[in-house]
C-alpha cells in the first residue's frame, strides 16, 4: 500500500488540512487500489512504463528525462505541461509515462491532468469516470477530490478530461482554474503534476495553460511536422518555461 | 555522412518502407513485371565473327624493297571497310538472302543495304588482323552473311588490286610517252639553236677585243712618235736653209778678224801700239767687226757668192721628212681600221650574251624534262613489277584466319538478364524512392535535426514502443505481407520459368 507523504514545511493550518486530506485519500486509495490493480500485462498493453518491463530502453529514456527535469528545479515539485505540435503527436503517451516515471520513485507521487478535452484519451487508464477536469471548471459545486482518480499504478493519480466538451479557452483563464493548478501542486511537496494539453499548433489552449504551469515541454512526433511548425511552437511558448523538446518515435 | 546518420537513415527508411509496404510491394512487382514483359519481347541476337589475316610478309616484299610498292595493312582497315561494305558486295548478299522479301523499290532496297552496312562491324584486331562480326536475331542469317561477305571480299579484293595496279602501270606508261615526246622537242630546239650560232663563244671574242685594244694602244704610241718626227724634220728643213747663208758671211768675217788679230798680235810683239801699222791694223779689225755685225741685205752685192753653194744636208733632210710623213699616214689609216674592228667585236660580244641567255633556257628545259623522264621510266618499271606481283598473287593477300562458327548461343542481353534485372529493380527502386522521399520530405525524422536547428535542449528521444495488441496485429500484418510477397515472387518466378522453358 502506498501513501502520499506529508509535506514537511507549511503553516499549522495547512498541516491540519493535509492530515484530513491524507486520511481521506488513504481511504480512497485503499478502496481504489482494491478495484484497480493493473497487472504487468495490462501496463504493457496500455504502453505505460513500469519497473519490471522487459524493454529497459524506453524505461531509461523516461527516467533520464525525469532526472533532467528534477535537476532543473533542484528537487522541488513542479507543474509540467506536455503538448504536442500536432494531433496524434503522442503528448498523452509522453505525459502519462512521464507521470508514471515520477511515480516509480517511492518518495514521490504524480498527478496527471488530462486537459485535452476535445480528444480525451485517458479513458484507457480508468473506466467509468463520470466527472473530470472540465466538469470541475464548469460546476463550482464539484470538489477537487471528486475528480482525482487512482489509476491502478502506484503513486499515480489522474484527473480525466471530463464530459463537458464545449469548454472554451476563457475557462482556462478563470480564477478557479488558476486556483485548481496551484492547489494541485501546492498541496503536497512531493507531488509532481503533469498536464496533458491539446496540441500547441492547433488551438490556443496549450498557450493559455502554459501560463499556469512551471515548465513546458513540446513533443515532436516522428515524420509529422516540419521545422517551420516546430519553430512556431517553440516561439509561442515563453522561453523561461520551455525546458526542452522530446522527440517521439 | 557518418555512420550514425546512415544508421538513422536505414532505420527511418525501414520504417517508411513498412508504412508503405503494400505500395512498395506492388510497385516493385509492377516494375519487375514490366521489365519481364519487355524481356519477353526482346529479340535475342546471335553474333558471328571471323578474322582475316592480311598477308604482306611474303618473300617477295623484302626483295623488292623500294622497287615495287607493296600495299600495307596498317592503312588497309579503311580500304577493307570500303570494299567489304561496298554496294556491289552487299547487293549480291541481299539478293541471295531473304532480306528483300520481294521488295522492288530501289529506295527501300538501298535503305535495307544501308541498315545492313551499319550493322556489320569491321575492326582492326592488331597487326595484320582484321575482324568482321555481325549480329542478327536469326543465327542462320548471321552465319550466312558473314561467310558470304568474307568470301566475296577476298575475291573482289584480289581482282580489285590487280585492276588497280594495271591501271597505275598504264597511267605511268602514258606519262612516259608524253615526256619522251617533250624531251625530243627540247633536244631539237637545242640543236637548232646551236646550228644557227656562228658568233663563236664569248671567250674568243673577249680575247679578240683585248688584242685589238693592245694593238690600238701600240699604234697610237707609234703614231705619236711619227708625228713628232715629221714635225722635227719640218723645222730642221726650214732652219737648215736659213742657217747656211748666214754662216758663210760670218765665217768669212771671223776668219779675216782672227787673221788680223794674229797679225796684230805679231806686230805688237815687235812694235808699240803707236806704230802706224798697228794702228792701221786695229782700224781694219774695227771695220771688220763692224761689217760682221751688220745684217745681211739680200740681193746685196756681197752675198751672191754664198747663195749659189749646193747644201747636201738640206736634201737629205727633205728626203727623211718625206719618208716620215708616209709612215705617219700609214699608221693613221691602220689605227682607223683597228678601231672599226674593235667596234665590231664589241657588237658581237653583246650578241653572244643574248644568245647565251637563250641557250641557258633551252638547256634548262632539256635537263628538267630529261630528269622527269628518267624518274618516270623508273616508276614505270616499278609499276610493271607491282602489276606482275598482283597478277601472280604475290602482293598483299587476305586469308581467313579464323573461320566463322555457327552461333549456338545468343550474345548480349537475353531474357534471363531481364528477369534478374526485374528482381533487382523491384528491390532497388522502392528503396531508392523511399530514401529520396525521406530526403525530400521537410518533416522532421531525425532528433538531431531539432538540436541542430533550434536553440532548445532535446530532453530525450523516445524509441518506438509497440504495445502487445499492436504486436499481435503486426504479426498478422507481417504474415499477410510475407504471404503477399511470396505470391508475387511465385507469380514472377513461374512466369519467367515458363517463358524460359517453353518459349
Amino acid at each position: 500500500m502506498d501513501f502520499d507523504q506529508n509535506p514537511k514545511e507549511g503553516s499549522r493550518n495547512i498541516v491540519r488540512l493535509d492530515e484530513a486530506e491524507d486520511r481521506l485519500s488513504r481511504q480512497q486509495i485503499r478502496e481504489m487500489a482494491d478495484i484497480y490493480h493493473l497487472a504487468v500485462e495490462d501496463l504493457d498493453e496500455k504502453k505505460i512504463i513500469h519497473s519490471k518491463m522487459r524493454d529497459k530502453k524506453i524505461l531509461n529514456v523516461f527516467r533520464e528525462i525525469r532526472t533532467k527535469l528534477m535537476q532543473k528545479v533542484g528537487g522541488k515539485n513542479f507543474t509540467l505541461l506536455v503538448t504536442s505540435i500536432s494531433q496524434g503527436g503522442g503528448a498523452t503517451f509522453v505525459s502519462t509515462n512521464l507521470a508514471a516515471s515520477f511515480a516509480l520513485d517511492h518518495g514521490k507521487t504524480a498527478l496527471m491532468v488530462d486537459c485535452n478535452i476535445y480528444a480525451p484519451s485517458n479513458d484507457q487508464l480508468i473506466d467509468g469516470a463520470d466527472l473530470g477536469f472540465s466538469d470541475y471548471l464548469q460546476d463550482p459545486s464539484i470538489s477537487m477530490e471528486e475528480i482525482i482518480y487512482a489509476t491502478g499504478i502506484p503513486r499515480l493519480r489522474l484527473v480525466p478530461a471530463g464530459s463537458a466538451t464545449d469548454l472554451g479557452p476563457e475557462y482556462y483563464t478563470s480564477y478557479r482554474m488558476q486556483q485548481f493548478v496551484e492547489e494541485l501542486q501546492g498541496r503536497y511537496a512531493d507531488r509532481y503534476v503533469v498536464i496533458d494539453a491539446p496540441p500547441i499548433g492547433s488551438t490556443a489552449d496549450a498557450r493559455i495553460l502554459a501560463e499556469l504551469c512551471d515548465f513546458v515541454t513540446i513533443v515532436v512526433p516522428y515524420g509529422m511536422v516540419t521545422s517551420e511548425q516546430v519553430k512556431t511552437a517553440i516561439e509561442s511558448v515563453p522561453s523561461d518555461k520551455l525546458v526542452g523538446v522530446i522527440f517521439n518515435n | 555522412m557518418d555512420f550514425v546518420f546512415i544508421l538513422q537513415l536505414a532505420r527511418a527508411g525501414f520504417r517508411e518502407l513498412w508504412l508503405h509496404r503494400y505500395a512498395a510491394l506492388f510497385g516493385g512487382f509492377a516494375i519487375a513485371v514490366v521489365i519481364l514483359v519487355y524481356g519477353m519481347f526482346w529479340q535475342e541476337k546471335y553474333t558471328v565473327s571471323t578474322s582475316l589475316y592480311a598477308d604482306q610478309q611474303n618473300i617477295i616484299a623484302p626483295l623488292l624493297q623500294g622497287q615495287a610498292q607493296v600495299t600495307k595493312v596498317e592503312d588497309q582497315l579503311e580500304i577493307v571497310k570500303d570494299l567489304m561494305l561496298s554496294n556491289r558486295i552487299l547487293e549480291q548478299i541481299v539478293k541471295g538472302e531473304d532480306y528483300l522479301n520481294g521488295i522492288e523499290d530501289p529506295a527501300q532496297q538501298s535503305s535495307i543495304i544501308n541498315g545492313l552496312r551499319a550493322r556489320v562491324e569491321v575492326q582492326s584486331l592488331g597487326k595484320n588482323y582484321i575482324g568482321v562480326s555481325f549480329a542478327d536475331v536469326s543465327p542462320d542469317r548471321a552465319y550466312n552473311l558473314v561467310t558470304q561477305l568474307v568470301d566475296l571480299f577476298i575475291k573482289e579484293s584480289s581482282a580489285n588490286k590487280r585492276g588497280q595496279s594495271k591501271q597505275a602501270f598504264l597511267f605511268i606508261e602514258k606519262q612516259v610517252a608524253s615526256y619522251k615526246e617533250q624531251l625530243r622537242q627540247a633536244e631539237d630546239r637545242l640543236k637548232e639553236f646551236n646550228a644557227s650560232n656562228l658568233d663563236g663563244d664569248e671567250g674568243r671574242v673577249q680575247g679578240n677585243i683585248e688584242g685589238l685594244r693592245q694593238n690600238i694602244a701600240d699604234l697610237e704610241l707609234d703614231l705619236g712618235q711619227a708625228s713628232e718626227r715629221v714635225k722635227s724634220f719640218e723645222s730642221q728643213v726650214t732652219q737648215e736653209d736659213r742657217y747656211l747663208s748666214r754662216k758663210a758671211r760670218s765665217e768669212e768675217f771671223r776668219e779675216r778678224i782672227a787673221e788680223a788679230v794674229t797679225q796684230l798680235d805679231n806686230l805688237k810683239l815687235s812694235y808699240t801700239s803707236r806704230h802706224p801699222d798697228v794702228i792701221a791694223l786695229e782700224e781694219h779689225i774695227k771695220a771688220l767687226r763692224g761689217a760682221a755685225s751688220k745684217p745681211v741685205s739680200v740681193g746685196s752685192s756681197g752675198d751672191s757668192t754664198v747663195r749659189g753653194v749646193e747644201n747636201p744636208v738640206f736634201d737629205e733632210l727633205r728626203g727623211a721628212l718625206a719618208s716620215a710623213k708616209v709612215e705617219r699616214d700609214t699608221l693613221t689609216s691602220r689605227l682607223t681600221s683597228m678601231r672599226a674592228r674593235l667596234g665590231e667585236e664589241r657588237e658581237r660580244a653583246s650578241r653572244i650574251a643574248e644568245r647565251d641567255a637563250e641557250l641557258a633556257e633551252l638547256t634548262r628545259d632539256y635537263s628538267v624534262t630529261k630528269g622527269l623522264y628518267e624518274d618516270l621510266l623508273n616508276s614505270k618499271e616499278k609499276a610493271r613489277l607491282s602489276m606482275t606481283l598482283d597478277i601472280e598473287g604475290q602482293g598483299v593477300t587476305y586469308k581467313i584466319q579464323e573461320p566463322a562458327k555457327y552461333p549456338l548461343f545468343a550474345t548480349g542481353l537475353r531474357f534471363i538478364h531481364f528477369a534478374l534485372a526485374g528482381i533487382l529493380a523491384a528491390i532497388v527502386v522502392p528503396i531508392g524512392l523511399i530514401i529520396s522521399y525521406i530526403f525530400l520530405d521537410p518533416r522532421i525524422r531525425f532528433s538531431n535535426a531539432i538540436e541542430e536547428q533550434f536553440d532548445v535542449p532535446l530532453l530525450g528521444e523516445i524509441p518506438h514502443l509497440v504495445s502487445n495488441p499492436i504486436k499481435r496485429m503486426r504479426k498478422v500484418d507481417v504474415r499477410l505481407f510475407v504471404f503477399m510477397g511470396l505470391v508475387c515472387v511465385a507469380l514472377y518466378a513461374s512466369t519467367a520459368a515458363f517463358y524460359l522453358i517453353w518459349m
